[in-house]
């Protein structure tokens, strides 16, 4: 049987390690204190506890803890081949791990299969069963279920994704947004504890995928529901979660509110795979980081760091600063992108304002305050 | 369509007319003599097509109970494996009809239900196989396997999702394999003549004796002609219903 399907196109072989220190999610060990005091406050829906899942020798996922509160919006932000959607499978029922734990509301889901789990998942191509219309579609989960009033209540779910009256048109029939809508009703009908999505907007074009991203975080808002998101695409993940999960290599680097990620990122890879970054490696001594080409920062830390300086927070009109040359300038309407020369480092900065030409000599200053401190 | 794709046809064209169509109006004409008349009017003429027709019914639906789990199968096999398998459904069209029903006669013979409608029955089903099997394994190979995910993750077991999502959407392959298997059993006279003997005569073994033996053609001919209307009917309701499907 083909049962690899979990195996991610471009899958880096990992190598083993332990999973990273947690922040913000419970420990690897479901004994574990801080585990154990999360859950005495706080009800989680979806528990990973060290789950690890291998294809083949290669991890696939390798120990990702995670605890998702109940009717949050949580986001699995990573590139492709991260383990994401293996893990989003697993929580499905689709594979099953092998290593550590999947809890759905506190039970066990050790051998349980996906027809007993009670999650729905919206598929990234929309997966309609071609021989259903949409309300047959819509309906199928609710007759498996032998629910009342399923005629109402798929009514109800399509005015809810903005498709009243489209019970009898097949799927073939409609377009990608009004398939991955009908996917969504599809899902969130039956009122399942979870709803898990697979970079549902992915295969849309942008201008689309920004409305069904509103619409996304308004039908969160009022299903009350948990949503449980796989995205590779970072604006996406921060625009939409409540946390986000940012994953590498089959392990979890960071989580965190979509600020703490963006603004406090733990890793030089969080920092680099969400939102553009100045990065500056050196050398600290407790008062000043200095780089070999000479430049000094005036931040606390001690030892072989990596700075972060994010393009928003480079200054090109302050007095003082390292002299650089601007070498482009993309304008991109709200704002505008400068790419700068100083010496032999690339910088990125992003200014509201228009001003800079290329070929313009400049000097390039930030606020000490906006020095993020990375551990190598 | 210009003229030069139109020449194309005309050899197959003038094939299908000098030898399907001129045999088939002599058919018709000779079908139309008293002989014929008589042999219609005759009650024994219609039991013997309603029993053809359930025996090839019968057979059919057995052959998709049987092929039915074997092309699933197969389906779900590696790349590998599925060739092997094909291979193997093929490989009886390597050896002669007669001789497979040679060697058949030989298992049925000692489990004494030789010249029985079981085995007639039992002999159909085991050459039509293929002919079932490869249309079934055909449609649910196409199946995409994100149908069967989503409805198992929307609360239908296994079970429900075969009947539910796999079965309709491979009617396509279940209508063209019962067509391909029902049409051929109707007329066939071989397998009936060595398996049923003289016990379980088949339309086709009738049509047979017209000819060859009771040296009587104009009945021959008119059972055929029968034959063939009953045949396009099943063709064309086929069609009808592919076509209302939306599967063609």
């Amino acid at each position: 049987m083909p049962l690899r399907r979990g195996i991610e196109k471009d899958f880096r072989p990992g190598v083993t390690r332990e999973a990273p220190p947690l922040r913000g999610a419970g420990g690897c060990d479901i004994n574990s204190r801080l585990w154990e005091a999360n859950r005495e406050v706080e009800v989680f829906d979806v528990e990973l506890c060290g789950v690890v899942k291998a294809y083949g020798g290669r991890r696939a996922v390798d120990g990702v803890s995670l605890q998702v509160r109940r009717g949050e919006f949580f986001s699995l932000l990573g590139p492709s081949g991260c383990g994401k959607s293996t893990l989003l499978r697993m929580v499905a029922g689709f594979e099953f791990p092998d290593g550590g734990s999947v809890r759905l509301g506190g039970a066990d889901m050790a051998g349980v299969p996906p027809h007993r789990r009670d999650v729905n998942l919206v598929f990234q191509n929309y997966a309609l069963f071609p021989h259903l219309d949409v309300g047959g579609n819509v309906a199928f989960g609710l007759r498996i279920m032998r629910a009342d009033d399923i005629e109402g209540r798929v009514r109800r779910a399509l005015e809810k994704v903005g498709l009243a009256g489209y019970e009898r048109r097949l799927p073939a029939t409609l377009s990608g947004g009004e398939q991955q809508r009908v996917a969504l009703a599809r899902a969130v009908v039956t009122g399942p504890r979870v709803l898990l999505l697979d970079e549902p907007l992915a295969a849309l074009d942008l201008k689309l995928r920004k409305g069904l991203r509103e619409e996304l975080r308004r039908l969160h808002r009022d299903l009350g529901m948990t949503f449980l998101y796989v995205t590779h695409d970072q604006e996406e993940a921060l625009a939409m979660s409540d946390r986000v999960a940012v994953m590498n290599r089959g392990a979890v680097e960071q989580v965190g509110t979509p600020e703490d990620v963006y603004e406090r990122p733990a890793t030089r890879f969080t920092a680099g795979f969400v939102g553009a970054g100045n990065f500056f490696e050196g050398t600290g001594d407790g008062r000043v980081v200095r780089t070999p080409d000479g430049l000094e920062f005036p931040v606390a830390a001690s030892g072989e760091v990596t700075l972060l300086v994010r393009p928003e927070k480079v200054r090109l009109d302050g007095g003082e600063g390292i002299p650089a040359r601007v070498e482009e300038v993309i304008y991109q309407g709200a704002s505008t992108s400068v790419v700068l020369r100083a010496g032999e480092r690339r910088l990125l900065a992003e200014t509201s304002g228009a001003g800079v030409r290329p070929g313009q000599a400049v000097a390039v200053s930030w606020r000490p305050g906006d020095v993020r401190v990375l551990p190598r | 369509m210009n003229k030069r794709s139109l020449s194309l046809l005309l050899v197959p064209a003038g094939w299908l007319a000098l030898f399907l169509l001129v045999p088939t109006v002599v058919l018709a004409v000779r079908s139309l003599g008293p002989e014929a008349a008589r042999t219609l009017a005759e009650a024994t003429t219609w039991m013997l097509l309603g029993r053809s027709f359930l025996i090839a019914a019968v057979a059919t639906v057995l052959c998709l109970g049987v092929s039915y789990p074997a092309a699933l199968f197969i389906a779900g096999c590696s790349a590998r494996w599925r060739n092997l398998l094909l291979f193997l459904v093929v490989l009886p069209f390597w050896t002669n009809l007669l001789v497979r029903t040679f060697a058949l006669m030989f298992v049925l013979r000692p489990l004494g239900i030789l010249y029985t409608e079981g085995a007639v029955i039992l002999g159909l089903v085991h050459s039509f196989l293929p002919f079932m099997i490869l249309p079934l394994y055909v449609s649910i190979e196409k199946v995409p396997r994100r149908l069967l995910e989503a409805s198992q993750d929307l609360g239908a077991s296994p079970w429900r999702t075969f009947w539910k999502v796999t079965v309709p959407l491979t009617m396509p392959g279940i209508a063209a394999g019962c067509m391909l298997v029902f049409i051929p059993l109707l007329g066939i006279f071989a397998l009936p003549e060595f398996l049923g003997g003289t016990r379980v005569p088949m339309v086709g073994n009738q049509i047979n004796h017209y000819f060859m033996r009771s040296e009587n053609p104009g009945a021959g001919s008119a059972l055929t002609l029968v034959l063939m209307l009953l045949t396009a009917a099943f063709a064309g309701l086929y069609y009808r219903l592919r076509r209302t499907e939306g599967l063609v």
